[in-house]
Order: C-alpha cells, then structure tokens, then sequence
C-alpha cells in the first residue's frame, strides 16, 4: 500500500463532504439474476476526476417472496452479498474504492469492508450501432471479472463514465448487458447541469482491504451463508423430506478476482 | 504563451517519434475560448466513410491529448465535451507515418441534459412469473423418484397423498419439456418416474392452461416443468424395482419411458400387495376438477352413488390398514404431429383386490334410544377400472386455437363382505359398474392482446349401476308386515347426463384491470331410479312404496357472470356478481313438479400486501345453491346394511356466507413466520337430517334448517433457532360449529362441537452424518347435545437419519398414537426402518425396508358422534421385511 496516503487525502476530500453543484448525474436500473431479476436502482454522479456511483433502492429484495396473489413461496436461494454498496471511481489515479456489506449467515447481519482496486477495463470498439430511445449507441466490448459484457455508449454525451465500475468510453455508458443476461444496467435517467448534492462517505478509511483480499473472504461469507439458508429451510419442509445444497453456482456482479 | 508550447512541442513530437514508429500520431490541445485547457474532452479519430471509430482518447490536465493510428485515408477528429459545442475536424491521414498537430478551441454551450431513456428491448425478460431451478442444487443422491426430488426443493412441498404444492397451492400440472402427460394426475408420473434424468425444474406462476389466456387471463395457478438433461433426450430409459419379502409380499414397478422433441411416451406398470397406491388418485384424472377457470364448464358435474363400501378415512395412513393385490399398467403418449397439431393419448388398466377388517362398537345415546352395536366386519373389494382419453389441440393460428378432449372411463366393482353384527353373521354384496363418456369442446380467439374470447361446448353421460345386496332381515320393527323376509335387495340405477354452453370474454384493462363476462346455459338431467325389495329366500315379498324411487330431476341453469378485478398500488380487489336463472323440473312416480327459481350471487375477493412482511388475503361471499338428485329424491334408499335415507322431495335453494381471512407476518424463509387463517361460514338454509336411530337401523330423512355456523382458526408459527440449528413449530388451531338436527322425532335440537389442536415440531438442519426429526400434536373433540363428550388424540413421530456416507444411508422413523376419553386409554407404538446400500449410485440400488417392526396387529381407535362414542379397531399389515432391488436401465 505505497499510495494509501493519497488515497486517503483523496477520498476524505470526497467523502467527508456534501457537494452541491455536481454537474452530471444518470440514473441506471440494474436487473440482476440474483436479485430475481428485480430491478435495482443506483445513482451515478460525475465530478471533475472522480464519479461516484451509489445505491438508492431495491425491489423484491427479499429472497423468499411471497406471491401477492396466492401466497404462494418463491425461493431464490441466494444471498444478496451486498446492500447499499458504493463505489467511488477516481479516474485520474485508475483507483476505485468501493464500500462492500457482506453476509455471512445468510443477511441477518450484515458486516462492512472498504476495499481498493486498480480496475482498468480495456475496452474492444465495435462496428455495430443500435438506437436506444433516441440516442445512436456504439457498441464495445469487456472482460471483467469473470463475465463478458457488451456495452452501449453514445458519444452524444460525452462523458467516460458508467455504471459500476465500467468507464473510459467515449460517452455515457447506456446499457450493459452480460453474455449470460444474469446482469444488466440500463441507463433511465440523466441531467445536466445537477444542481443536488449527495453524500457519499466512507468511514474508517484505515480498514482498506485489497480486491484480491475481499474475494476470498467473499467465497468464505457464501459459503456459510448456503449453510445458514440450508439449516433454516430444512425444518419447514415436511416429515421425511431432506434438503442438501450441493455445489454452489455463482452469480454474483464479480465472479472471479483477475489480476489488476 | 504560444511559443512556450511551441518549444514543449517540438520536444513532445521527438518523444513521440521514437516511441511509435510506425504508427500516424495526431496530438494536440484542447482549450476553451478563454484560452483555459479542457480536461477530460473526449477526442475520437472516426472513419468519415462508415463514422467507426479507429481510436479515442481523453485531454489530461493541461488539455493535451495523443491518438496513435495504422489506418490511412479520410478520417474525422471529433472534440466532445459536456458543456461545449462539438468540433469537428476533418483529417486526411497518409500511407507512411506522420505525425499531426491539431488543436482544437471548443464553444461554450448551454447544455442541458433531462431525460428520460425508455428502453424498447431490455436485454433480460423479467420472467416474473417463472422460476427455474437447477435440481443438483438441492438433491443429495437418495431421491430416487420425481416425487422425493421435488420433497426436497424448498418452496415445494409434497403431501401425503401425493399432491404436490408449491407454497400452499397444489400444482396444476407436472410437464415434462412442456408437454403435459397426466394433468392432475400427474401424481401417476411423480410416484414413479426416476429422479435422475431431471436437471432443471421450471415453475410457473400465473399458469394459463390455455396459451392464448396468458397475461390476460388472473391466474393464481402454478405448474411445473421438469427439463430433462440431454444425455436423456430421444432414448428409452426407465427402471425396474422388484421388492420381495416375508408373508408373500411383493412388490413390482417397470417404468419405460421416450421423451423426444415430437413424440413422448411413458408406459409403467405397478404390481403390488403392500398397500402401496400406485395410481396416486385416479379420480382426479377422470374427473379433473378445474375449478373457476375458463373453459372449465361440465367439471363440477359429478355422479355420486349411493353406496360405498369402501372405508372412510382412518388416522393412519392407509399403506397401514389396506390389504390390497393391485395391478396396474398404463401408456401415455403426446403426439406433435405438427406445429400445429398435438395429440395427448392416455390409457390405464387397474385391477385391485382390496381387503379391509374392522370391529367396530358403538355406544349409542340418542333421544330414548340407549344401545350397544357391535360390529365385525370384514371386507374384500375386487375392482377393475379402465380409462381412455384423447385429446386434440390444434393451433389455427397465432390467436386461434381449437381443443378437444374425449374421456371414457369403465370401471366395475365387486365388493362382499363378511360381518358379524351383534352375534349375528350377515353377507352383504354390492355390485357397482360405472360408464362414463365426455366430451369437450373449445374454442378460443384472441382478439387483441387485451381481449380474448372462449367458446366451450361439453357434453357428459354417466351411468353407475348398484346392484346391493344383505342375506339377513334385520327390519322387522321397521316392515312389520313382511316378517317371513330373510334377505333384501337394493337396486340403484342412477345415470345423469349433462349438456353445456359457455362463452367467457376477458379483457385485460389498462393498469392491470380485468373483466370477465360469462354467458352460458346448463342443463343436467339426472335419473334416479332405485327398487328395495324383501326377499324370502328368492320369493319376493314385498317392495315397500316408500323405499321405492322413478326420480327425474332436470335443472337448467341459464347464467350471466361479472367479474372485475383491479389492482390499486398494493391492494387488489375482485368483486363478482353471477345471475342464475333456473329451470327446475322433478318428476317422480306420485307428481311432477316445477320451479323457476331466479337468484343472484355476489362476492369480493381482497389482497392486500401492506408491505413486505405483512400480507393480508380475504374474501366474502352470499352463495345461493341449488338441490342436487341426492338431496330431492323422496323415497328412502337403504345406503348400508342398517341404514336408509332420502331426500327432501322437494326444490331447495340453500344460502350461505362466507368469510375467509388469510394473514401472514414475514416471508416464508424469514427466521420468524406466522401463517394464521381465519374461517367464518354461515348457512342460511342447509339441509340437515331427521334420523329414527334403533338397534337394528337408521332412517334418516333430509330437512331444511335455518341458520348454522362454522368458526376456524388456524395459525402456524416457524422459529430458527440458531444455536442448535434446529426449527420450531407450532401449530395452533381452534373450530366451532354447530347445526341442529332431529334424532328419534327429538325437537330440534342443537348439536355444538369444539375441535382445539396444538402441535409442536422441531427439526435439525445439523451439517453431519445424524439429524432429527420430532412432532407431537394435540386433537381435543368436544361434542355438546344435551350430554357431552369428549375425545383427545395424540400423534407424535420422532424421526432419525444416518446418511454414513454416499453409499449408505439408514432412516428409523417411530410413530406413537393416543387416543383418550372419559372411558379409555389406548396407546400405539410403531416403527418403520429403511437400510439403503447403493452399490451403484443411480444405478443398483438394494435396500431392506422394515414396516411396523412392534407387530402391532390391530389398531384401536375412539371416535365421538352426536348420537355416540365409539371405538373402531382395525387389523394391520403385520410385520414384514422387504428385500428391495432397483435397476435403472
């Protein structure tokens, strides 16, 4: 951690204050599969050399969703791995800090890590242009993070950022889908000149974890999470039923830690 | 100023110069026209031909920025900055490589930027309605059928009988790769079709059975698909299992099955004497029962007969009590000849000789009536029951489609039985045969994607024949004139034939809202015509008028039905109204009668989610009925070996309410879950008895009666309890009711009854080789006339499993059964075991399946009336231990 001074500098100046005049600000819907394919709303704000990139709410988050009609049981038997996550993308040093809440016995509690990446995307331009509502997208693609994305950009707005923690297009990232269709952000709101303020802070700045670091206690947090699920489903199911989670898919936003 | 950036350029250009051979470099800077640098301005080298872009980049701090390319020609720079006026430079790029400066001054602009960006196509369904789940994620290896496979996904729960839920809604229908073999009788196919070629199982909620209803139609149905893997595709594949133990038991299954794209078949086979029913309930699959859906006219008209010697439901399950012989075969195909055109063919054969033994003593205490039966009674019921059906979906277009099913059933039954009663040895005979022939007809057209209309036409004829017989006279207080009589005969000829017509528009409103209009007439005409006779030895004596019936009861029903269904935020509200015009006409051998009787039925159906851990369902409704054959006919018909009874002789309209409370605190997964339903009905009119009780008979007659409640409560709660990992239960519940009825010319008089339950289960969920399983569960009956009696019950169970490692499992499951009241105690202990050795996984399976290893032979039970209590003893399968071997193939 040679840089964590400037680190820190940096985002105490963005996090300990509450800024008005931010200039840009979009609004994207993510449809996860993990989620039930309830969509999920983030704000993205751009200031000068950093963007910052937070939850604002979440449908259907509960796993077990009773349906409205019937009262019937739906299961998703994944664990939401994060709530109200945020991610701040400093585009000048290619550093992005993000504030991570993951569970470990299966969202009764929640415990919080700050973690640092260096997340370069590299970016393949496409030929292909498609029309979405009425901005001419291009088309780029990406590798990150154990899935391949196809993005949507248009240069009519000109500004390199996105989603997550995709950026470094040129022009506003419009949607961006997986090849999987397990995750996708849709872009469904913009404005400019911004004129609101949001806060985005993160505490305890001393606790940064690396990436690399923050999977493994992320592979260890699901695991224990699955078991936590399988012990308080077992008992609702009938005499003589038995229930046993075997391998564990995975489909998470970030699948595999790759390098960076 | 500019001569300063001069010089650092010529410096930037040699360092350019080296690093990249090769390569045409365009650099600059980008200002604003107050001569300030722009950072972050996007610059993008565009082919002007085709707009691609070749490279981009971004200005740094200072403005500057550097693009490389390989490409010659005519190209475009393209400056872009939030705020600015894009510029736009063409640029013409040469063979050899060269190095360009162009800088570029940007305008200010005022930009503003408030939209919103509607996305026609969204890269992901919101399948909101469908959920898939991969099977191995939930299976350990020990599932060996469909039906222990889905007992073992969460959200899906598998009943005693075979039924299959999800949540607490019984499935619609299981489908394999989408196409439906057995509709409700898929539990044919769940009991015996192997677990292991199934990879994914798709639920789907909203469930349309017709496709082009989809989205329009409220459906609250689910169903289930199971895709199969691929390695299972287009191959035959199936199973043999082969069990053989001591006392000549046995047991024999065969499944063999094709599933291809076009065509699939199953055919499977079932022979057993173990009490197993191999054919889940095949009721369901002659009469499927498909209650308020479109097209789903004709499915309530039921024919039942008069007598049935098959025995009631016991508290033990019946692989306990039936001594059966069953043989079973059956073949299901589904036929996609075309794209259009699917044929579904399925046909059975079941053969059963069922043996059931009871001892039976009644403690009666009705009005002046004071007495003791005792009965033995012995059973043997040897039935044969065929069943065909077809059926013809034929797709006309993409908003046309045509169906058609045609069902035959045939089935015969044979039952005799021995019985002592009262030291007094009695045969009794019933030969009962039933022919049924049905045929439907449907036709639905989506008109727009709101609006589809449905035009049904059915047709039924059902004849069920009962030839009744008892070698002994036990009536003489009843026909004193005839007594020389020894033996008596009952005959039913009972036949109803029903004709329909049904058109049903749906229309989807904006925000979700639907209508529903029904137009339709039914007309059902039932033939009654039974014949008691009194016999001496085979001299006919006498045919007493009273016990003789010749009824025709004809009812037509011409309807109108509204129904609106909207949906406010979180609340959805469905009121109904339905119109009943009526044309009644009962015959019998005395008068002929008429009625046109006109009543309306309204009702409103509630949901309302107040958020997501509080859920609140309700439904009110005044429902007016109308007399069915069994509750006109006017003259006694003998219904078992002492008992007779009849109809009112008369037209009744029976109306009654109805509430229903449904509330649910938390999600079913949460750590906390309460599940509580609450039950009002009252009934206006209903339709209670008017008995003679003696020692050697009951008549018992059919009476109008005002005014009788029912009151339940039922509430269930789930608690995880984290440090031991373990579940708990509860289950609570409470029902009232009370009707009046008149026993032996009584006034009459009310009968109240109280029913108070409370269990208690817990369940381990632990990570290792053991794990538990414990219930125990309370029934207080409390009847109340004039006298009161009261009954207890209690049931708990404890189950143990051992699963040592993949290959080797063994289950212990004990039962312990209580039963008290103010007389008796009586208490059963039972247990079952089952040692599994795969010796191939999924392959060669052999196990030692031990039933009721205490021997208990006999099993006695209490049971309170409001004219008696009584203890019913029934015989066992004793003892027995299977050698099971299963083959897959």
């Amino acid at each position: 951690m040679k840089n964590s001074l400037k680190q820190l500098v940096i985002l105490l100046f963005i996090c300990s204050n509450t800024y008005a005049q931010i200039s840009f600000k979009a609004e994207y819907k993510l449809i996860l599969a993990k989620n039930g394919y309830a969509p999920i709303y983030y704000d993205l704000i751009n200031l000068d050399n950093t963007s910052i990139f937070k939850f604002v709410k979440k449908e259907l988050p509960e796993k077990v969703v009773n349906n409205e009609a019937t009262g019937e049981v739906t299961l998703n038997p994944e664990t939401p791995d994060s709530i109200q996550p945020l991610i701040l993308s400093d585009h000048n040093m290619n550093e992005i800090i993000s504030r991570e809440y993951i569970s470990f016995d299966d969202g009764e509690t929640y415990k919080r890590f700050n973690v640092i990446e260096s997340a370069d995307v590299k970016w393949t331009l496409r030929n292909e242009t498609k029309k979405i509502d009425k901005h001419t997208c291009k088309m780029a693609t990406t590798s990150f993070r154990g899935r391949n994305y196809i993005a949507w950009y248009s240069e009519d707005i000109p500004v390199p950022i996105g989603p997550w923690k995709f950026h470094g297009l040129p022009g506003l990232i419009i949607e961006i889908t997986d090849a999987t269709k397990e995750v996708s952000f849709l872009l469904t709101n913009i404005k400019h000149p911004f004129t609101g303020s949001i806060e985005a802070t993160i505490d305890n700045m001393g606790d940064l974890i690396s990436a690399k670091d923050f999977f493994k206690i992320k592979e260890k947090a699901k695991a224990d999470s699955r078991e936590a699920f399988k012990n308080k489903t077992l008992s609702r199911l009938p005499r003589g039923a038995t229930i046993e989670l075997t391998k564990a898919g995975n489909n998470d936003i970030e699948i595999e830690y790759s390098g960076i | 100023m500019k001569k300063k950036t001069g010089l650092i350029l010529v410096v930037f250009y040699f360092v350019l110069y080296v690093d990249s051979l090769g390569q045409n470099i365009i650099y600059g800077k980008v200002y604003n026209s107050e001569n300030l640098a722009l950072e972050k301005t996007s610059v993008v080298l565009l082919n002007s031909s085709d707009f691609n872009i070749t490279s981009y980049t971004f200005t740094d701090k200072d403005g500057s920025y550097k693009l490389t390319s390989n490409d010659s020609g005519t190209f475009i720079l393209k400056f872009s900055h939030l705020g600015y006026e894009q510029k736009i430079i063409p640029i013409e790029l040469k063979t050899r490589q060269a190095i360009y400066n162009i800088d570029a001054e940007m305008k200010k602009t005022p930009t503003y930027l408030d939209e919103v960006i509607i996305h026609a196509t969204q890269p992901v369904l919101l399948k909101g309605d469908t959920i898939s789940l991969k099977t191995k994620y939930f299976t350990d290896g020990s599932e060996q059928t469909v039906e222990e496979l889905l007992s073992k996904i969460p959200g899906i729960n598998v009943d005693s009988k075979g039924a299959i839920k999800v949540g607490n809604q019984e499935i619609e229908k299981l489908m394999i790769d989408g196409d439906d073999l057995l509709e409700k009788g898929y539990k044919i196919l769940s009991k015996n079709m192997p677990a292991y070629p199934i990879e994914e199982i798709e639920i789907f909620k909203s469930f349309s059975n017709n496709r082009l209803l989809k989205g329009i139609e409220h459906s609250d149905k689910v169903a289930l698909n199971l895709k199969l893997n691929n390695e299972s595709k287009h191959i035959w594949f199936g199973n043999t299992e082969a069990a053989i133990g001591n006392k000549k038991f046995y047991q024999f299954k065969g499944n063999l099955m094709n599933f291809g794209k076009r065509n699939k078949y199953y055919f499977f086979t079932n022979l057993n004497n173990i009490g197993f029913d191999a054919t889940g309930d095949i009721e369901d699959l002659i009469h499927p029962f498909q209650f308020d859906q479109t097209a789903a006219i004709g499915d309530d008209q039921t024919f039942n007969p008069l007598i049935n010697l098959t025995p009631e439901n016991l508290n033990l399950k019946k692989s306990r009590t039936k001594f059966n012989n069953a043989k079973l075969a059956s073949l299901n195909t589904v036929f996609n000849i075309t794209e259009k055109l699917k044929l579904k063919a399925i046909g059975f054969f079941n053969g059963d000789n069922i043996g059931f033994y009871r001892k039976t003593t009644d403690f009666v205490n009705a009005n002046n009536a004071t007495f003791t039966n005792t009965e033995d009674y012995s059973l043997e019921n040897r039935s044969r029951v065929g069943f065909g059906k077809l059926d013809i979906y034929y797709n006309i277009s993409k908003n046309q489609m045509l169906e058609s099913t045609t069902r035959y059933n045939n089935g015969s039954f044979n039952g005799g039985s021995d019985l002592i009663f009262n030291n007094s040895s009695i045969i009794e005979n019933l030969n009962h045969h039933n022919t049924l022939l049905d045929q439907k007809v449907n036709y639905s057209n989506k008109i727009n994607d709101r609006k589809v209309f449905t035009f049904t036409g059915r047709l039924i004829s059902e004849k069920s024949p009962q030839y009744y017989q008892i070698n002994q006279f036990l009536f003489q207080d009843l026909f004193t004139e005839t007594e020389n009589a020894n033996n008596v005969k009952q005959d039913n000829r009972g036949q109803m034939q029903f004709i329909g017509l049904n058109a049903h528009l749906l229309e989807r409103k904006r925000k979700g809202h639907l209508l529903e209009l029904q137009i339709g007439n039914e007309l059902r005409k039932d033939k009654l015509f039974t014949t008691f006779s009194l016999f001496q030895e085979k001299n006919l004596l006498a045919r007493p008028d009273e016990y003789q019936n010749q009824t025709v009861y004809q009812v037509n029903d011409l309807y109108f039905k509204a129904k609106y269904r909207y949906r406010i935020s979180n609340m959805g509200l469905a009121p109904y109204i339905n119109f009943h015009q009526l044309f009644n006409r009962l015959e019998s051998q005395h008068n002929t009668i008429t009625q046109n009787p006109f009543f309306v039925n309204p009702g409103i159906d509630i949901d309302w989610k107040i958020n997501s851990k509080n859920h609140i369902m309700g439904s009110y409704s005044l429902n007016t009925t109308n007399s069915t054959v069994l509750d006109v006919y006017g003259g006694f018909v003998m219904t078992g070996f002492r008992s007779f009874s009849k109809g009112t002789g008369e037209f009744n309209q029976l109306s009654a309410s109805n509430v229903l409370l449904n509330y649910q605190l938390g999600n079913w997964s949460d750590r906390f879950f309460v599940n509580t339903y609450l039950l009002y009905s009252k009934n206006h009119d209903f339709l209670s008895t008017n008995s003679l009780v003696e020692q050697n008979f009951i008549l018992s007659e059919k009476i109008l009666i005002k005014n009788r409640e029912l009151l339940s409560i039922n509430s269930q709660v789930d608690y995880h309890i984290k440090p031991l990992s373990s579940n708990l239960k509860l289950d609570l519940g409470y029902t009232k009711s009370n009707f009046k009825n008149i026993v032996n010319n009584s006034k009459l008089r009310e009968v109240n009854s109280y029913n108070y339950s409370y269990g208690l289960e817990i369940r381990s969920g632990f990570k290792g080789v053991f794990n538990y399983h414990f219930g125990t569960k309370w029934t207080t009956t409390l009847i109340k006339t004039n006298t009161s009696n009261l009954f207890t019950k209690n049931v708990s169970f404890l189950d143990l499993s051992f699963v040592l490692n993949e290959k080797f499992d063994v289950h212990l499951q004990t039962e312990r059964y209580h039963f008290s009241n103010r007389q008796n105690r009586i208490g059963y202990n039972f247990l079952d075991t089952k040692i599994r050795y795969k010796f191939v996984p999924n392959k060669l399976v052999f196990s030692i399946i031990g039933k009721n290893l205490f021997n208990t032979d006999r099993f006695k039970e209490l049971l309170v009336t409001d004219i008696a209590t009584s203890t019913i003893e029934y015989r066992l399968l004793p003892f027995h231990v299977l050698f099971n071997i299963e083959y897959r193939f």
